[in-house]
């Protein structure tokens, strides 16, 4: 690193991994499994159409959702798991707040184009829209909330499954690029409701990053000050 | 503080006797038989500030170290050995540079593997004290390790490699079992590593 700050190519490359890192992390955030689920028999969806039919309205329904989230990061090779707990507010129009709790605490906040995050030490502010990458982060993490991302063939190759109680949808990025960093998403939605129950990232090397959405409240009112970079 | 590494020139310290056998390990915060860490973390370099959560877990003959975004994305993971140089498991693309890997890992390695492992290793005693002082010595410079005479454990490490490379690590620990909070900066530059222990319980 210090060689690196000496050097304007590698310090600028470590300028830029601070905007990469929150991009990825949003990424693989919204793409991790659900052990509860995997355990489940699953099987071919039989009616794929009916589905996405199902999710258009839900999505145009859908208001707001709070819930609470536990993410579970789990490191394969070291037999290790680290859970992480917080909160999730979602408004339309693409108003986000993820209010982790516990192993401490830490916000992130979506709205308006801009990305906000804070800890007890740091806080920052992003542009969304001056960053394309930020742009397609919220897209994605919009996407995946409302479903919206099912739709887009041309990055991810989707396969739909289900068991009793879920629609699960596999979607493997198609970019090789990205499936170095990313092997697969997995995302749950609950039959009762088609509210996205828990997203799974898996990387390469198989750890992955799980987060279980519960506790579910949809359409109650989220002030907008939820969503307010403070 | 080092100064006093140089035994003919202080008074105030005397040589103490022999080594332990198993000094080099017997004095870090990470040794085979702690366990696993988890540690909030922030890395300041000049104005930028990246935050996460850094794991170290101690296996056999090495320690792991991974350092993961809030959300979950993995942004390194790397494997680091007493004598040998460290292994880069996986590293995303936008840090994956040279430079870049070669201090955070030699940073890193110094955290976990305080003192060099060879035959020059000096110790002193700060005469009406319970400190102890180390001097070691690899390829990549000289340390000097102030060990607490409370904890038994190294509280401050300073390496000095060539004229402009100076690194400081300083280890705080309220109760004396496991490090509560790590400070690593570098003297020459605005890079500084913090870390705070998670109690995960």
């Amino acid at each position: 690193m210090v060689s690196a700050l000496k050097d304007p190519i590698n310090f600028l490359v470590l300028k830029h991994m601070n905007k990469m890192k929150t991009y990825l992390s949003w990424f693989l955030l919204m793409i991790s499994p659900a052990g509860v689920f995997a355990q489940d028999q699953v099987k071919a969806m039989s009616d794929i159409p009916g589905f996405k039919s199902k999710l258009e309205e839900m999505s145009k329904a859908v208001q707001s959702i709070s819930c609470d989230f536990v993410q579970e990061k789990s490191l394969v090779v070291l037999s290790e798991k680290i859970i992480s707990k917080g909160v999730f507010f979602f408004r339309k129009e693409n108003n986000i707040r993820w209010e982790y709790t516990q192993p401490y605490r830490y916000l992130i906040v979506i709205s308006n184009g801009q990305l906000f995050t804070r800890d007890d030490r740091n806080q920052k502010l992003y542009d969304i829209e001056s960053n394309k990458m930020f742009g397609e982060m919220n897209k994605f993490i919009s996407g995946c909330i409302q479903g919206d991302i099912l739709r887009n063939d041309k990055d991810y190759s989707t396969e739909y499954f289900e068991n009793g109680s879920h629609y699960f949808v596999k979607l493997v990025p198609r970019s090789e690029k990205m499936r170095a960093m990313l092997n697969e998403v997995q995302i749950w939605f609950d039959k009762k409701d088609l509210t996205v129950s828990a997203l799974k990232m898996i990387e390469s090397g198989q750890d992955y990053t799980k987060i279980d959405f519960i506790n579910k409240k949809l359409n109650t009112e989220i002030p907008l000050e939820k969503f307010s970079f403070k | 503080m080092f100064s006093g590494c140089s035994r003919s020139v202080y008074k105030k310290y005397e040589t103490p006797p022999l080594l332990p056998a198993d000094a080099v390990d017997s004095y870090s915060w990470f040794r085979q038989d702690t366990g696993r860490y988890l540690f909030q973390s922030s890395i300041d370099i000049y104005q930028n500030t990246f935050t996460g959560l850094l794991f170290v877990k101690p296996l056999e003959k090495s320690r792991r170290i991974l350092f993961i975004t809030e959300t979950g994305l993995k942004i390194f993971d790397m494997e680091f050995f007493r004598t040998a140089d460290p292994v880069v498991h996986y590293c995303i693309d936008a840090i994956n540079r040279k430079p870049v890997i070669k201090t955070l890992g030699k940073d890193l390695s110094l955290m976990l593997f305080n003192i060099a492992e060879n035959d020059e290793l000096i110790m002193v005693h700060e005469k009406g004290s319970e400190k102890n002082f180390i001097r070691s010595k690899d390829k990549n410079g000289t340390r000097f390790c102030s060990i607490s005479g409370k904890t038994g454990k190294v509280e401050e490490l300073i390496s000095r490699g060539g004229l402009s490379d100076k690194l400081n690590i300083k280890f705080f620990s309220e109760r004396g079992l496991q490090p509560d909070s790590i400070e690593i900066s570098h003297y020459n530059m605005k890079l500084k590593i913090h870390l705070v222990r998670l109690n995960e319980n």
